[in-house]
């Protein structure tokens, strides 16, 4: 078996995945100020961008809000989008190289005003054109209450 | 809405008829305007083809009748319609996303309706961008030819509104609870505006209106909206329409000709992996399992679509996903039985071994969404076996055996 050439930032497979992944959150997800990050201090183009509602909602802030407040609270947060392929072979270490070129203290804060944790949509790319979003948390979050 | 109007005529108190008129109290409640229907396609003609060929049937034969003989006969040489479609159905296909684009509406049509082929690149499962789109932009009406998807946000959303009014309902029967018992003192004119507010509320009725003026009153931008959606053919799909079944021509999206049919199956190999792999193509590539299992189910009479939705390979649909949800779900798992295997310790151990936790990790997800998981065993034959030009021979080699599986509970399986 042949050994996967070295993927680099600026590879054109992983631009083509990042195109994917753009045209579908602009287009179908209906995303607003998506903007494309391929400069060399990110090891995979990433992409931000504001999703219509909140993608995720801080369990400790959902219990001090009401339902409309924390929508509004978390409504114009940005989100960072990984696009990664179905068919390669993923790696934690990836993921760690990834959260360490995010920047630091992006979220805001929580209630005891302490910087939260680094997060991002993996959008999973298929053949089919469908893609699986995942939320991945830089170590352990609380659980959302059901 | 006639039926439900009282049938009783009123003659007006001031009238000027001779006759006093009767005084009748009479409640009539407000007839809530009726949303106007838009009728669903019948999918049952719509899909009547289960692939996108058309068949004649052989005229009957009549054992007394030695004339219907020659007329089947006849008919068996010189077919009245073409089966294929002429010229044929064309795809492009691109590296960027690994699969084929379909931008024609007629092969879309096509593909979609007979079959069940392909999902739009924007949309969920048929493509419908566009209708939503137009709906956005205020061309075509709110409920005119509603999609899968916004039947489907519409729904969540009433389940929303529904859960906040819950939520809302409940919070309030603890708050008078709780001031019953004495145990908290609630400001009076802040009680007061909350019930004021609930009653304004409770009384707001929507216009009585024909949705026949109403549709003429509102103004329709004329936008030309254009489709930026294409249909995707995943390379399992795109094969068995071009090899298969004949009715696809695949061109490349860069060079823009046609890619010969011996092309096509090392090019669709090489891209099932990612990146692409320029050499060293295997009798397990990706697509040759997926393309081997695939074909098998498809040969059955089945809809077969992706299933990464629900952690498998694919899902089996009867009929089509219009009609029913998909029954079951196939899971792909390589088989190294053939001799060549036995010194591979790569795949022996690393590909064929799963752990027992795996399995019921997948089988506890399929049976949440109320589908039978089917492990479907590929046998690999040896690498000489795929180096042949001719297609049909080297999927010949592959052997397809099926294991249905199901969690039996002891405890509701006793009687």
């Amino acid at each position: 078996m042949s050994a996967p050439p070295p993927t680099d930032h600026s590879s054109p497979h992983l631009l083509d995945l990042l195109q994917t992944v753009h045209k579908n959150l602009l287009h179908q997800a209906d995303w607003s100020s998506l903007e494309i990050h391929t400069s060399p201090s990110y090891p995979r183009p990433l992409i931000t961008g504001l999703p219509p509602d909140p993608v995720y909602i801080d369990p400790d802030s959902a219990s001090d809000y009401s339902a409309d407040d924390r929508d509004a609270l978390e409504r114009k947060q940005q989100e960072w989008v990984l696009p990664v392929a179905l068919r390669e072979k993923w790696t934690l270490r990836k993921w760690a190289e990834v959260f360490d070129s995010l920047p630091e203290g992006f979220w805001g804060l929580n209630k005891e005003g302490v910087e939260k944790g680094k997060r991002l949509l993996l959008a999973v790319v298929s053949e089919d054109s469908t893609i699986v979003h995942y939320i991945v948390h830089d170590g352990i979050v609380k659980p959302r209450q059901n | 809405m006639t039926s439900s109007t009282p049938s009783i005529t009123i003659t007006p108190a001031g009238s000027t008829a001779a006759h006093p008129a009767p005084t009748i109290s009479l409640s009539v409640t407000p007839v809530p305007p009726v949303p106007p229907r838009y009728k669903k396609p019948n999918y049952h003609v719509l899909h009547a083809l289960p692939l996108p060929l058309t068949t004649t049937p052989l005229p009957p034969l009549i054992p007394h009748n030695p004339l219907s003989l020659l007329h089947i006969i006849v008919a068996y040489l010189f077919p009245g319609t073409n089966s294929h479609p002429s010229p044929l159905h064309v795809g492009i296909f691109h590296a960027s996303t690994h699969a084929i684009h379909v931008t024609s509406q007629d092969t879309i049509k096509a593909f979609w309706n007979h079959g069940f082929f392909g999902k739009g690149s924007l949309s969920r499962s048929e493509p419908t961008w566009v209708i939503r789109r137009r709906r956005a932009l205020g061309v075509i009406g709110l409920d005119e030819a509603l999609t899968s998807e916004e039947v489907t946000e519409r729904r969540r959303g009433e389940r929303k509104e529904f859960k906040r009014e819950r939520a809302r309902a409940e919070r309030e029967r603890r708050e008078k609870q709780l001031v019953e018992e004495g145990k908290i003192v609630k400001e009076a004119d802040g009680d007061e505006g909350e019930a004021a507010a609930v009653v304004v509320k409770s009384i707001t009725f929507a216009a009585v209106e024909p949705p026949s003026s109403r549709r003429k009153s509102l103004e329709r931008p004329a936008v030309e909206v254009e489709d930026l959606e294409h249909l995707q053919l995943t390379l399992e799909e795109a094969f068995f329409l071009a090899f298969g079944l004949g009715v696809l021509e695949i061109k490349d999206s860069k060079t823009d000709e046609k890619i010969p049919q011996k092309d096509l199956l090392s090019l669709f190999r090489s891209h099932s992996y990612f990146p692409p792999h320029t050499s060293g193509l295997q009798p397990d590539d990706p697509f040759m399992l997926n393309y081997v299992v695939y074909h098998h189910f498809r040969s059955l009479g089945w809809v077969v679509k992706p299933g990464i939705k629900f952690a498998v390979d694919y899902l089996l649909y009867n009929r089509g996903p219009v009609f029913t949800h998909a029954e079951f779900a196939v899971l792909i798992l390589p088989a190294y039985s053939h001799p060549h295997w036995d010194s591979d310790s790569l795949r022996k151990e690393g590909r064929e071994k799963k752990p027992w936790h795996w399995l019921h990790c997948v089988n506890r997800v399929s049976s949440q969404v109320k589908k039978t998981l089917i492990l479907v065993y590929v046998e690999i034959p040896p690498p000489p076996a795929v180096e042949c030009a001719n297609v049909s021979k080297i999927l010949s080699r592959y052997k397809v055996r099926e294991v249905a599986l199901r969690r039996w509970l002891v405890s509701r399986n006793r009687d």
